[in-house]
């Protein structure tokens, strides 16, 4: 790590004046209950061993990496103090020691080399669609059933959809699109919904036909290096002035663009200014469309039966981007829906990425109390602009549920189309 | 160092999950809020009565010091082991045991959160009102062993005042019950209020039963901005000269007002000499009349801002602003020490300006909160641990500010609790008689001197 950067990060850690305000909203400390799980405790290790008092040792890198970087302690820390960035300082230096295990090589390997992943997804949808649907019915990823799993697309999104969609008659804008690989391989419907509601705004919608994987589950999990040609690819195309304004549907992507990406050239003592700028002009789609819903055709004079909607925050979106209020206008102006607020709504729901399926038993305490506050809120259908948590929440649902998980943009979709939303329940 | 031969006597009454022997959590146990340190040799995570009095067997057979340890965010290092031996920390025992509404009262273990505990017994329109700053973090059995206060204690008194009865384990592992249910009881000594402030050298707390108070029906803040300090000052006691008793009546001055906007981003008065925070409660009517005397009160006595928070989510981020302050002080310099001088309500401003000449005079950076209502001053000294000079300059303050506040016939500790921040200044304040009486009654209950030893009073 950047010399200069770790004096900064021993300047921060040392503003911790212990309060332990961080320990009363941590989702980890709350189920673990011992000092090593909390904010505090992870950086007053962080402390000791930049003082050199305690080495790198096996158990300094499990309390490290036990931490969902959900932020929940960066946004009530008095002191000022960015938590996220120290813990990713730690994990890159972990990493640096440690390397990271196989599996982890493989994914993220996979996910830099966007010609290796095209190609391994068309096996995938094979493998995974085939082989979850017959075989592997009743096994579990982390706490997830293999069948809960989300279905990979029939065909790439960006396979059908790259180039350049214009809407009916003049364009009133220009957005980038940038989809990420969840809805490029997964979540093809979400694509397809954004499409056709910025279609509806009567904006132009630019989707390369090739694009980097953002790189976050990497960066996240210590591994700088390997990400940071997609990094340096994905600022150089999206901070070109060509780009006015860049749309991601995934909080992560976005808290990529806005957050991480600045966080990482720093450990490495890199220029920010082009990060900065693509920091500048990313939106996630919520933010860009809750500032136009009045030029979307919703029906004013619906007097029918409505749905029940709840929203989930994700931590990558009202967190790392601090939107919050985007969603709830959406969901607030659909006609057919009687939006809820469900209790702790911007709590985390557990998944953290790989953090789920590296400490099932935290994840699966804290997913629980995510399901229960959603089921007190007699929805049948939460929305939420994370497809790490769609997973989480969707994959720990029982049949019994009967609730949707869905992205806003789906639902404001379906009511854009005059689709009858009792449908979905 | 402990023996492996007791170490593995102790892992086997908590289990491997709740035993900790090693380096790196040992750490994370060696703090609290407070800026000295202790190395345990092993952490406990019991989880009953009878694994906290087993353990207490085997501490005072083997002459193991005990500390106990609730959620670590003691500002007098309270519950920090400066002699080693065994941190028993409490945070597993945190179970609600009952809420009784027909006697209006609470049974708790001690690890329950104080603000969870509030947050349950509000379901029931129930109340206990201690607010310490620390009360959305700190635990219940850490209340009772400090006793804590809060703003709320200007009208509600504090810890003492709710506290009905304990369940104690003591030295020898011997478990004590005092008291009960009743608002009432005089048979023989008061037992359970000798445990209330005894930070954990007396025995260790492992139940209690509160009173409850019906929950008020509303409340109001005001939030007014003042120009000049004594103007700020003078309406503190004409508060009370109108005949309104406030829930709280906290000030804070100018520096804390603009380390609080600066993490709470609440709008707060940045211009402002000192703001006030006036919270008054009960029923609808009543409460609307109190604000609006106190808003003309406030005008009246030179306020260029007075501004009233209704709903709850407002009231509550107006408090959960203010306690920030001491977090939010590390914003100036890394080390914050918060100090808690207490004097009579008259000599509130007296105090103020006691804290303003100590910090001139070794030049430090003291900006203060207090909970003016009831004369307990926050004097947050901003400095660095680092600083070596400095530090020596801030232990002279400390010492200065606090025997300042027993020389204008208030205490060294409203709240906080003696710790070790004010052993070597007990006596000062007790006396002779108070103190050697104050060493026989620990000697009494810790005759080996093993819990949290070196607290509160020194030994020989």
């Amino acid at each position: 790590m950047d010399p200069q950067e770790m004096k900064k990060t021993k300047a921060m850690v040392d503003r911790c004046n212990k309060c332990g305000l961080c320990t009363t909203t941590c989702p980890v400390y709350q189920q673990v209950l011992i000092e090593a799980a909390n904010p505090r405790g992870r950086i007053q290790l962080v402390k000791y061993f930049l003082e050199g008092k305690v080495p790198m040792t096996k158990r300094f890198k499990e309390i490290i990496q036990t931490c969902l970087l959900c932020e929940t302690c960066v946004v009530n820390c008095p002191s000022g103090i960015r938590h996220d960035q120290v813990f990713n300082d730690m994990r890159a230096e972990l990493v640096e020691q440690y390397g990271l295990n196989w599996k982890k090589r493989l994914l993220f390997n996979l996910l830099t080399n966007e010609k290796l992943l095209h190609s391994s997804m068309i096996f995938a949808k094979l493998g995974r669609n085939w082989l979850l649907e017959n075989l592997a019915k009743g096994m579990r990823i982390g706490n997830i059933p293999a069948g809960r799993l989300p279905m990979v697309n029939r065909k790439p999104f960006r396979d059908q959809f790259a180039g350049m969609i214009r809407p009916d008659g003049e364009a009133k804008g220009r957005v980038f699109y940038f989809t990420g690989c969840f809805t490029n391989y997964f979540a093809g419907d979400v694509g397809q919904a954004v499409v056709n509601v910025l279609k509806k705004l009567h904006v132009a919608i630019e989707i390369p036909a090739a694009e980097e994987c953002c790189g976050i589950a990497a960066i996240l999990s210590g591994d700088g290096d390997l990400p940071l040609k997609n990094v340096e690819k994905n600022i150089a195309t999206l901070s070109r002035p060509q780009v006015d304004t860049v749309l991601v549907d995934c909080a992560t992507c976005g808290a990529a663009f806005k957050k991480e990406y600045i966080d990482l050239l720093k450990r490495k003592g890199l220029d920010t200014a082009q990060a900065e700028i693509l920091k500048g002009k990313t939106l996630d789609v919520l933010e860009y469309v809750a500032e136009r819903l009045d030029e979307l055709p919703l029906p004013k004079d619906y007097q029918g039966e409505k749905i029940r909607v709840t929203y989930h925050d994700p931590c990558h979106l009202v967190r790392a981007q601090g939107v919050s209020t985007a969603p709830r206008k959406i969901l607030k102006a659909l006609p057919q829906v009687e939006y809820v607020e469900m209790e702790e709504a911007n709590a985390c729901c557990g998944g953290g990425g790989s953090f789920q399926f590296d400490f099932p038993g935290v994840s699966k305490g804290i997913t629980e109390k995510k399901i229960r506050h959603i089921r007190e809120t007699g929805a049948c259908c939460v929305v939420t602009g994370c497809p790490g948590c769609r997973v989480t929440i969707g994959g720990s649902m029982g049949d019994e549920d009967r609730i949707r998980v869905l992205h806003p943009m789906q639902l404001l979709d379906m009511a854009l189309s005059g689709k009858d939303l009792r449908k979905i329940a | 160092m402990l023996d492996q031969r007791v170490k593995d006597e102790l892992k086997a009454i908590v289990g491997g999950e709740r035993y900790f022997d090693n380096q790196e959590d040992l750490l994370l146990y060696s703090y609290d809020a407070y800026t000295v340190q202790g190395m345990p040799d092993v952490a406990l995570l019991p989880v009953s009565t009878e694994e906290v009095s087993r353990i207490m067997k085997v501490a005072s057979r083997e002459k193991i010091p005990v500390t106990a340890r609730g959620a670590g965010t003691n500002l007098a290092g309270g519950s920090v082991a400066v002699k080693g031996g065994i941190v028993l920390v409490f945070t597993k025992m945190n179970k609600i045991l009952e809420i009784d509404k027909a006697n209006r009262v609470a049974v708790v273990q001690p690890g329950v959160i104080n603000m969870d505990f509030q947050k349950e017994l509000a379901k029931q329109g129930l109340y206990y009102p201690p607010d310490p700053g620390s009360m959305a973090v700190s635990t219940m059995g850490g209340n009772v062993a400090e006793n804590a206060g809060g703003p709320r204690a200007v009208k509600y008194g504090v810890t003492k005042d709710y506290l009905l009865g304990v369940e104690v384990v003591l030295a020898s592992g011997a478990i004590m019950r005092t008291g009960g249910k009743t608002l009432k009881n005089v048979s023989g000594y008061n037992l359970t209020q000798l445990f209330c402030g005894s930070e954990g050298t007396l025995g260790l707390i492992t139940e209690m039963t509160f009173k409850l108070i019906p929950l008020p029906e509303t409340k109001r803040t005001l939030q007014a901005a003042y120009k000049n300090l004594s103007d700020a000052g003078k309406t503190i006691t004409r508060v009370f000269e109108i005949g309104i008793l406030p829930v709280a009546l906290e000030i804070v001055d100018k520096v804390c007002i603009n380390i609080i906007e600066d993490y709470a981003h609440m709008g707060l008065p940045r211009e402002a000499e000192a703001m006030l925070l006036i919270e008054v409660d009960g029923p609808e009517a009543a409460v609307t009349v109190q604000s609006e005397r106190l808003t003309a009160l406030c005008r009246e006595m030179g306020a260029h801002e007075v501004t009233t928070a209704r709903t709850m989510p407002e009231i509550d981020e107006v408090w959960r602003a203010r306690r920030s302050a001491y977090g939010a002080t590390a914003r100036l310099r890394s080390t914050v020490i918060a100090e808690d001088c207490t004097v009579p309500i008259g000599s509130l401003i007296a105090m103020f300006q006691e804290v303003a000449r100590i910090a001139e005079k070794y030049k430090l950076l003291i900006p203060v909160v207090a909970h003016a209502g009831d004369g307990n001053l926050h004097p947050q000294i901003a400095t660095d641990i680092n600083d070596k000079e400095e530090m020596e300059r801030v232990a002279k303050a400390m010492d200065e500010i606090s025997i300042a506040a027993v020389k204008l016939g208030g205490t060294l500790t409203g709240e906080h609790g003696i710790g070790i921040a004010k052993r070597e200044l007990l006596p000062f304040e007790l006396g002779e008689v108070a103190t050697e009486i104050t060493r026989n009654l620990k000697k009494m209950f810790d005759p080996l001197n093993i819990l949290n030893p070196d607290k509160v009073v020194l030994i020989a």
